[in-house]
Parts: structure tokens; C-alpha cells; sequence
């Protein structure tokens, strides 16, 4: 007896099938379990009423009615079931059997009963469990199989898609984060190029920067903070050149008193003529103020742009050799001309 | 003359003549970064106030690293700033104390 298996034991198979004409049957059946091609012993007194449905079998072939014996033996075989009752006598009398033909009305657990006859342990496994389970269709089945297997594949397409857009979105940051991190070799190399050909040892120098005091190099964070002051101070660089380049002509009129007495004198020599020319010098008389403030306007700009510049003019060259010997000689500078 | 003028001047007048400073350990000393340092170097190199010198003999093991100094023209230009600012404190502060001992 397999007490693990419900459908045998303590005749689970055959309480359905004969608890209903098996008088006085008691607990239960012993040995019930051993189904297939195994004997059922009756306990004590009892009335075995075969159903009708068996009347249709042939497998009663050795059915004896009114036989004595307490105990007898089914035997099962597939569809066909074979009672092969014992010879030793017992208490029950074979009156308690009723022969199987034309006995007994089906009773309302009759299929139950045919289901036990044709013995199909997958068919008993699903009356033991739920009947309607059992009385399923295999259509119904195999659609619920398949309508498993797609949410299953479906649910399984689900994952992989999830997976390869993750793995997507993720090739995707690294990607981003590899272009968004550029090395400090590369900062410098950038920040030497803005520097620019007139400044082609920078990069030397940049570069032992980076390696540190000792040679053992800044920490990453600190060399790309350095190589971002390299091109800071490229940029810086090429503004001030283009300053410088701007300046240019204004410095070299700053630089040179020639130049700097034409920038003022000039224009007010000019403003002089043309008063003649219009006025006569009459107008030297009653114009007077406009050359004069003209004239100190440009002075004025001369000196600021040598403040500015931080420009200093050279020495104005002496108008006497008398008065370079002794501005030699005394090693004071020479007078402004 | 800018307080960064003035701190590498600092730096550079302090440090003995064997053992000039360089761009990082200028910017190490005077807290500055490289975007302000370098820029500061290329203009008082362009005054004048400053000289530079690349290392010699060249290190096998990295680059050369090039030495600055800072030139009489550079160290007077720095005493005189001093001078003007001490006089620009002293000044202050007198006009300070008189406003304060007449309040």
C-alpha cells in the first residue's frame, strides 16, 4: 500500500465505486490499493452488489454468487475486472452477493463507479481530486497549455527585450561617460595647441607639471584641474597676443616722441591752417581756443596711454654736442626737447 | 600692480638661487591655480621682471622643467610696490586714529 499515492489506500478508488452497494462494507476495504491485478479481501459480513454497468463487461467470468467465502479476490485489467472468490469458507454467506445482471438500479455515483471499472489512474487521480478537473477535455487542456506556454514565451520575450534595452542604455552612459572623460594628456595637448607656434615649450613645461615634484605624478583630480588652467591660460595667452597685436600701432606712437608730437601737433597744425585758409589770422585771434584745447586733449591721451601701457619714451636726443658732453659727463639725463 | 603680481614677486624673491621655484611649486605656494599662474609668468616675463631657465641637464626620467627668476628690475619693482604699500597703510592708518581720536 502506497500511502502517498491518494488514489490508494484505504480504497480510495473503490469507496467511490462500491461504498453505495457494498453493505455493511465497514471502514473500509484492505488491500484496496493494490488496484491493478490485485485482490480487494472483504472484512466481516457484507452485501456486494455489483453495479449494472458491469453487466455490460465481460470480464465477470468467474464470478460465483452465493459463494461462502469472506474474502475474494477482483482483479483488474484495464476495463476488465475478474472476481475470483476464495474457497475458504467464512462466516458470509454467498447469499450476501447478488449476482451482477439486472441487479440493482445505477445509483446517481454510477460513473463514478464506471470510472473505477475502467481503471485509468490519471481518470481516478482527477475524480479524487475534482471531478470537474478531471471531466476536463484534452483540448481544454492543451489550450490552457498553450495559452501557458505563450504567456510564458510572451513573458520570456518581455525579459530579453528588458534586458538588451537595459544593456543598450547602459553601452550608451558608458559611451557618454567615455566621452565625457577626457584625460589630462588630452587637456594639455588642446591647451597647446591654443597656445599657439609662438609659445612651442609650453608643453614641456606643462607636461613636467602634471608628472609633479617628484616625478610621481598629481592625483587624477588634481591633473585635470591643472590641465583645465592650461587652457585657461592658452586662451589667456591668445587674447593677450591679439591684444598686444591690436595695440600695436597705438604702442609705437607711444614709444616714439616723433610720433607722438606729430599725433598731437598735427591735427592742431591742421585746425590752425584751416582757420587761415577760412578766417584769415584774424581767426588765429578769435579761434584760439579750439587748437589749444585740441592740442591739450591729445597730449592728454599721449600721457594716459603711456600710463597705461606702462611706456616709458626714450630720452629725447640732445640738440648741442656741448649739452650731451656735460649730460655725459654730470650723468644727468638729457633735457626733453 | 595685482595681488597675484605681487604674490609670485613674493615667492620669487624668497627663494634661494639654488633652488628656484617652477610653475607648480608656485602654484603650490601661492595657493593659485595654473590658469592664473602661467598667465601672470608670461607677463612679467614680458617685462621684464622675470627670467626664466630650462632645466639643465635634462632629466632622462620626464621633462625638463623650466626655473624662474626674478630679475633686479623685478626686485625693485617689488621693493617699491612694498614701499608704496606700507606708506598706503601707514597713511590709512593714521587718517584711522585721527578720526577715531576726534570722534
Amino acid at each position: 500500500m502506497n500511502a502517498d499515492d491518494p488514489y490508494e489506500g484505504t480504497a480510495a478508488g473503490f469507496s467511490y465505486g462500491w461504498s453505495g452497494r457494498a453493505a455493511g462494507s465497514g471502514p473500509g476495504w484492505e488491500r484496496a490499493s493494490a488496484q491493478d491485478h490485485d485482490s480487494i479481501l472483504f472484512p466481516g459480513a457484507m452485501a456486494l452488489t455489483p453495479p449494472a454497468e458491469t453487466s455490460n463487461q465481460t470480464s465477470f467470468t468467474n464470478y460465483v454468487p452465493n459463494s461462502t467465502s469472506t474474502s475474494f479476490t477482483v482483479s483488474f485489467n484495464g476495463p476488465n475486472v475478474t472476481f475470483n472468490p476464495p474457497s475458504a469458507a467464512g462466516n458470509v454467506t454467498g447469499s450476501s452477493f447478488m449476482p451482477t445482471s439486472g441487479y440493482a438500479r445505477p445509483e446517481p455515483a454510477r460513473l463514478e463507479i464506471r470510472r473505477f471499472y475502467h481503471w485509468d489512474k490519471s481518470a481516478t487521480a482527477g475524480a479524487a481530486v475534482a471531478p470537474e478537473e478531471a471531466a476536463r477535455p484534452v483540448a481544454a487542456e492543451v489550450a490552457s497549455a498553450h495559452e501557458t506556454l505563450r504567456v510564458t514565451e510572451t513573458a520570456a520575450v518581455r525579459v530579453v527585450e528588458d534586458e538588451s534595452a537595459r544593456a543598450r542604455e547602459s553601452a550608451r552612459r558608458r559611451l557618454v561617460v567615455r566621452r565625457g572623460t577626457i584625460s589630462p594628456g588630452s587637456l594639455t595637448s588642446v591647451a597647446m595647441f591654443l597656445a599657439g607656434r609662438r609659445r612651442p615649450l609650453v608643453g614641456v613645461e606643462w607636461r613636467g607639471h602634471l608628472l609633479g615634484e617628484h616625478g610621481s605624478g598629481l592625483t587624477q583630480r588634481e591633473q585635470v584641474r591643472a590641465a583645465r588652467g592650461f587652457i585657461l591660460a592658452a586662451l589667456q595667452y591668445r587674447v593677450r597676443d591679439a591684444a598686444d597685436l591690436a595695440w600695436r600701432p597705438a604702442d609705437a606712437v607711444l614709444r616714439s616722441r616723433f610720433l607722438s608730437n606729430l599725433f598731437v601737433w598735427g591735427p592742431v597744425m591742421v585746425t590752425l591752417i584751416a582757420i587761415v585758409r577760412h578766417d584769415g589770422r584774424y581767426g588765429l585771434v578769435t579761434d584760439d581756443q579750439d587748437p589749444a584745447e585740441l592740442g591739450a586733449f591729445l597730449y592728454l591721451v599721449i600721457r594716459t596711454g603711456r600710463w597705461w601701457r606702462g611706456i616709458k619714451p626714450p630720452p629725447p636726443k640732445p640738440r648741442r654736442a656741448r649739452e650731451a658732453d656735460s649730460g655725459a659727463d654730470e650723468g644727468r639725463p638729457s633735457p626733453e626737447g | 600692480m595685482t595681488a597675484v603680481i605681487m604674490d609670485v614677486l613674493d615667492v620669487l624673491t624668497s627663494s634661494p638661487l639654488d633652488d628656484p621655484p617652477w610653475g607648480l611649486r608656485l602654484c603650490e605656494q601661492t595657493s593659485y591655480g595654473t590658469g592664473t599662474i602661467y598667465p601672470a609668468l608670461d607677463r612679467l616675463l614680458k617685462i621684464g621682471w622675470i627670467e626664466d631657465r630650462w632645466e639643465d641637464p635634462p632629466p632622462a626620467d620626464r621633462p625638463r622643467r623650466r626655473y624662474y627668476y626674478v630679475t633686479s628690475a623685478g626686485r625693485a619693482a617689488y621693493s617699491e610696490e612694498l614701499a608704496d604699500r606700507a606708506a598706503r597703510r601707514t597713511r590709512w592708518s593714521a587718517r584711522g586714529l585721527r578720526a577715531g581720536g576726534a570722534a
